[in-house]
């Protein structure tokens, strides 16, 4: 920032310093103005922004104590520095412990109250920038919310508010594409560790060898091309929280390493002798059944016990079909920002095939549904003809597979795209019209 | 055409400002004329601080002038102050006739080193240059370099030049542009 763009109030009842202070600034640029009473002061306080207030101890009436504190009231983020003589040296001490950055005693040396005033106004831009960044924070926790308002989903939400501000380690259960991740991150942003990384490794992505020194990090010349000290995720999720996902994947020998790391808290890198003390919270998942991999002793047991302190499980989307239309909604628009496509919602048949589809792939089958809807919409709103399928051939039919139902579906998707023009949907299906009017009735089909 | 006078205060040798004066007039490219010297410890010295006030010889320098658009610039060999600051080594009217420097925290001897002449008509410079700046309506400058940047201890006027940097410098220039066509309307 520019010294314009900061604006300095000098409070002194003395002509003196309170000229000699405000001319001094005025060279340096800074938008600076003077008040000689704690009156006139709150006056200019009233109509303008102030970044940094200097405000003499001593004036009559009401002293620089009681105007520092109003200044509190005010507003928290400007930098107050009191200005004093050294007989009341013990009073700028007690104004600091109430809320003053600093204090300077006069005569001052110019190049002590040049740093002085440079390091208040990097203070204050620096506040400035932090409630900017938790503001930003914020604003991602809303990018990654969970939609639903079931009762299984608020069971879910509840316990993550429970467990969120504990250091307990989270086992997540759901089947795959439930949100496994963003559960995770809900957990992570609602903890005191919010503003420390949520580091994430996907055990099932990486072959044994290269997860042990992805998790623990490794030393120079640690194995054949390890060239350089490397940091393991343990490492960067130092103050933070790791999420390791699909843990049922690891093998027996990394089970066993990261449960020493569970219960030491001390990672060691690969090569390395030093164990390093860090400070991290777990959280995983899987979409496996645990406690059968135990018993077919592919999963240690005493890593399950660790790992299954505290237990959300996340219902499948079928267990869970009145958020449905909310994800639904919610998807649309997110890809009508993304797309910037005029579509502004689903029709009510659209929207009942995706009601009584079974989801195998969940949210994230959902969210994919839609996006290609999306694409394909080419009206304002999403229509069956825009829908995959697999939607129209499990939800129209009992029995899915017989011949019947997948013609059925064929002719109705037909005549929706054709919006039901029987000489169109006839020329598209190679039939002639009376064929397709049998049909319709076979079939019982309508608007 | 505006000019700047120079006057030696409270015995501040005329030939170190003689010295001075051609460089600063070619700097500002301006004709300096050098007045004779005046005290001003009756008005401005102040016992307790045991130094001069430099907005008390501001005002008896402005006093001084007849013109608005001419500069005065005084050089004293007495320690000023401002009332807020333990020191200060000169002082100026933003945007207006006056500025004072002071030679005393300019010589090496004031810190217990050696005397240096030349360290020390260089220094005077920059600080003459520097005040007069002011007066031009010249604030601080963050250019490496430039004679406007803050100097709070000596070591700081040692790091910079006597000369402008190309912003300040267009700012003074374009001054003087202003100020010439006013006067020829």
């Amino acid at each position: 920032m520019k010294t314009e763009d900061f604006g300095i109030l000098v409070v002194d009842d003395e002509f003196g310093v309170r000229d000699s202070l405000t001319r001094w600034l005025q060279e340096d640029n800074y938008r600076v103005d003077s008040a000689a009473s704690a009156k006139e002061a709150l006056q200019k306080l009233d109509h303008t922004r102030w970044d940094v207030v200097l405000v003499d101890l001593k004036m009559p009436r009401m002293d620089g104590i009681e105007l520092l504190q109003r200044i509190r009231e005010i507003d928290e983020q400007i930098v107050v520095v009191i200005i004093t003589a050294y007989a009341t040296v013990d009073t700028a001490v007690e104004a600091m412990k109430i809320g003053a950055y600093d204090y300077v005693t006069k005569p001052v040396d110019p190049d002590d109250i040049s740093r002085l005033i440079q390091r208040a106004l990097e203070h204050k831009t620096l506040a400035k920038e932090n409630i900017l960044l938790k503001s930003n924070i914020k604003e991602m926790q809303g990018q990654y919310k969970i939609i639903g308002e079931s009762l299984s989903l608020r069971k879910c939400l509840e316990m993550v508010e429970t467990v969120a501000e504990t250091e307990s380690t989270v086992l997540i259960r759901g089947e795959s594409g439930t949100g496994k991740e963003l559960f995770a991150r809900a957990i992570h942003l609602a903890s005191h560790r919010r503003y420390c990384p949520l580091v994430t490794v996907n055990c099932g992505a990486l072959p044994d060898t290269l997860l042990e020194s992805e998790l623990f990090g490794h030393e120079k010349g640690a194995f054949t091309g390890a060239q350089y000290r490397r940091k393991g995720r343990f490492e960067l999720a130092d103050g933070g929280t790791i999420f390791l996902d699909e843990i049922s994947t690891i093998s027996p020998k990394t089970q066993i390493d990261l449960l020493r790391v569970l219960e030491t808290k001390q990672v060691t890198r690969l090569g390395g002798s030093k164990p390093l003390a860090l400070d991290f919270r777990v959280i995983c998942a899987t979409n496996e059944n645990l406690e059968t991999l135990v018993k077919e002793a592919r999963f240690r047991e005493d890593l399950y016990y660790r790992l299954n302190v505290f237990t959300i499980h996340i219902p499948p989307l079928r267990e869970r079909r009145s958020d449905i239309p909310l994800l639904t909604d919610y998807f649309i628009q997110k890809y009508v920002q993304a797309m910037n496509k005029a579509v502004s919602g689903i029709t009510s048949e659209a929207m009942d095939l995706m009601v009584r589809y079974s989801w195998p792939g969940n949210v994230r089958e959902l969210e994919n549904v839609i996006e290609r809807a999306m694409v394909l919409c080419k009206q304002d709103r999403i229509d069956i003809d825009a829908l995959p399928l697999s939607l129209y051939t499990q939800a129209i039919g009992d029995n899915q597979d017989s011949l019947d139902s997948v013609e059925r579906a064929h002719i109705l998707r037909v005549l929706h795209r054709t919006g039901w023009n029987i000489t169109q949907s006839a020329a598209t299906l190679e039939i002639d019209r009376s064929t397709l009017y049998n049909k319709i009735k076979k079939f019982d089909l309508a608007r | 055409m505006a000019a700047i006078y120079c006057v030696p205060l409270d015995g501040f040798p005329q030939e170190i400002l003689r010295q001075v004066v051609p460089e600063l007039s070619s700097i500002y490219s301006t004709p300096i004329r050098l007045l004779p010297e005046m005290q001003t410890a009756e008005k401005a010295y102040e016992p307790v601080r045991r130094q001069h006030s430099s907005t008390a010889i501001l005002q008896l320098l402005k006093s001084m002038l007849p013109d608005g658009e001419d500069r005065i610039l005084g050089v004293t060999t007495a320690d000023l102050f401002i009332p807020i600051l333990t020191f200060v080594f000169g002082e100026a009217q933003l945007n207006g006739p006056a500025a004072v420097v002071s030679g005393q925290r300019l010589q090496n001897e004031f810190y217990g080193l050696k005397a240096n002449a030349a360290v020390y008509h260089e220094r005077l410079l920059k600080e003459c240059v520097h005040e007069l700046g002011h007066t031009y309506g010249l604030r601080h400058c963050l250019s490496a370099g430039c004679v406007m940047q803050k100097s709070t201890y000596v070591e700081n006027i040692d790091l910079k030049t006597a000369e402008f940097c190309s912003a300040c410098g267009g700012f003074l220039q374009e001054h003087h542009r202003s100020s010439n066509m006013l006067r020829e309307v």
